[in-house]
């Protein structure tokens, strides 16, 4: 049994989690006053500890956490390499959402270059909503070792990465908020504004792609180049000098580039099509849109490991009435299939509640929540079980404000940030 | 007297009446404590890493015997197996989960234990999981009174360990 000594100079967890579980409900097992017999102590307590472990690393981080507080043994297993090692192993993925409050771009453009953080700004960096599609709960996550001038810009592998606001060669690091760990990467080399910003983490590797946004001269941006990064157990590195020219005349929005397999997909404006990334070409491809002409607010997701469009339909000609619809890119990689769309009343409420401004979609393993630009409304997909529902509101951000958000699944440790401690020297 | 136990085709009555074809090979597993024998297609038998390791090696003579699990988890086992080698719908397979492992707190137990020592993942995982989804909702003096753990932690550290996280909070 491992010691455990608070004086000991422990790596503290600088988080918080809170919870409201807003399904109606209860869990076969939840809290009762006197213990059902189903858990009978003569039995159980006959566990030998490996087995206890395991069960441990079964449960979901939001009872991880709590179970700490059993004794002294349970406390430590999240700075042992034996447990977390078994959880590597063991624990089941778990596809997540997490949402970050959007912080306003144009109040960077605008405002002079060295701006005063007020407090507001602060506060935005520190407070992550986690959702959890499987039981429809929400969950709060603080960060508070964010400094300021830093944004979420994508997650993969358990990992947030964070992105420095201001013009210029940007730095980045990757957070891990289960375990308020900060791993910052060399700083990138083209001066760039707002890139898009592409990542894949696997246990043994990272790849992150930045493009677009090149900084032309102080006050012009234009999409030019990429530059990629590349780290791996076997000892192959690229620190940013792996660079690409984007397609001519290539119009991102800043934001994700969505991963599938060894691509970053990401879409094209004007007229709508899907750029694609080759990681190991380091090329670039166009893919044409399906009803490129009809599409309003198109979004890249990827459901059940296939890149999916998510997009409203309007035909203002045609008698066809506006639908919301999902295209599967299939496997030529060069034409689409409509696999699905959303139920004709529910757009109805939907448009109703949009108002023409837009959405934005996340996906993560079988499930896609659409989000409503500028309200903190959402509707969630589960494209197993064919259901469309209202995501209900986060009792933790009020105001309704606009959510930003990623595919997250949180796991208790993330090793390969391990391959970027030997590169960079003291933050 | 020995009891033969087959699992398979319940019409089948004595061995003779096994279609014993050449490209099926078929085991025998005995539980040493009980002394019960189950006979097996071998392809059923290997998810148990400790009894394919057996067969690999060269071990496994006409009858293996298997300490440490009773008869009755043995046959519970040899159904889980039999199933999931059969079956490739991954969501018949977890129906067929959801309804095998409704058993009283001893057979679970019990299954538990058996499927770890006979390193049968897919079973022991399902078991974890089912057992992990009972704790998951119960508070921490729950589990210390179920699994009969000491509560060594002074008050400060239970109070630093709710400050750290607030899931405490079930509302």
């Amino acid at each position: 049994m491992e010691a455990f000594n608070p004086h000991i100079n422990m790596p503290c967890i600088p988080y918080a989690f809170t919870t409201i579980s807003t399904a109606s409900c209860a869990f076969p097992g939840s809290i009762t006053a006197t213990p059902t017999p189903w858990m009978d102590t003569r039995i159980w307590s006959r566990l030998p500890h490996r087995l206890i472990d395991r069960i441990i690393a079964f449960l979901p981080p939001a009872a991880f956490f709590r179970s700490r507080s059993v004794c002294k043994r349970w406390y430590a297993l999240i700075f042992s390499t034996h447990f977390l090692q078994l959880y590597l192993q063991v624990s089941p993925v778990r596809h997540c959402f997490i949402f970050f409050k959007l912080k306003s771009l144009k109040s960077h453009i605008y405002k002079n270059t060295n701006p005063p953080y007020n407090i507001d700004q602060n506060r935005l960096n520190c407070e992550g909503y986690l959702f959890d599609p499987e039981t429809i709960t929400w969950h709060c996550l603080s960060f508070p070792l964010i400094p300021p001038g830093y944004s979420p810009s994508s997650s993969s592998g358990g990992l947030i990465c964070w992105v420095s606001d201001e013009a210029g060669p940007k730095t980045i690091f990757l957070t891990n908020p289960l375990i308020g760990s900060l791993t910052p990467l060399p700083s990138t080399i083209r001066p760039r504004l707002f890139p898009s910003v592409g990542l894949t983490i696997s246990t043994s590797s990272i790849d992150i792609v930045l493009a677009g946004d090149d900084m032309i001269s102080p006050y012009a941006v234009k999409n030019l180049t990429t530059e990629s990064f590349h780290i791996d157990s076997s000892g192959l590195y690229s620190l940013w000098g792996t660079t690409s020219s984007l397609p001519r005349l290539c119009s991102l929005e800043s934001g994700q580039m969505i991963n599938l397999g060894p691509k970053f997909y990401c879409m094209n404006y004007s007229p709508f099509s899907v750029l694609a990334y080759d990681i190991s070409s380091n090329t670039w491809c166009n893919i044409q849109a399906p009803m490129r002409r009809f599409l309003r607010s198109p979004n890249l997701v990827v459901i059940n490991n296939k890149l999916v469009l998510v997009a409203a339909v309007e035909k203002s000609k045609l008698n066809v009435p506006k639908s919301l619809r999902l295209w599967a890119l299939q496997s030529c990689g060069g034409a689409w299939a409509e696999i699905d769309r959303m139920p004709l009343q529910l757009y109805a409420q939907f448009e109703a509640e949009e108002g023409g401004r837009g959405f934005n979609c996340v996906g993560n393993g079988e499930y896609v929540a659409v989000v409503i630009r500028g309200s903190g409304k959402a509707v969630l997909f589960d494209m197993g079980m064919k259901r469309w529902q209202w995501i209900p509101a986060c009792p933790y951000e009020n105001g309704g404000g606009e959510l930003h958000g990623f595919a997250y699944d949180p796991k208790l440790a993330t090793p390969v940030t391990g391959l970027l401690d030997q590169l960079t020297g003291p933050f | 007297m020995k009891k033969l136990k087959f699992i398979g085709n319940p019409l089948l009555q004595s061995r003779e009446k096994i279609n014993m074809s050449s490209d099926k090979k078929w085991l025998t597993l005995k539980t040493t404590e009980d002394n019960e024998e189950f006979v097996v297609e071998e392809s059923v038998a290997i998810m148990s890493n400790v009894i394919k390791n057996m067969v690999e090696d060269g071990c496994a003579s006409s009858v293996i015997p298997v300490p440490r699990v009773k008869g009755n988890a043995m046959g519970k086992i040899i159904e889980f197996c039999k199933k999931h080698t059969e079956e490739s719908d991954e969501k018949v397979l977890k129906e067929f989960d959801a309804e095998f492992l409704n058993l009283g707190p001893d057979a679970l137990y019990d299954l538990m234990v058996s499927a770890n020592f006979l390193e049968i993942k897919v079973l022991l995982d399902s078991v974890t999981t089912k057992v992990a989804d009972m704790i998951k909702g119960k508070s921490s003096e729950e589990i210390r009174n179920i699994l009969k753990i000491e509560n060594d932690l002074s008050a400060e550290e239970i109070e630093e360990s709710r400050r750290e996280n607030c899931w405490t909070r079930q509302e």
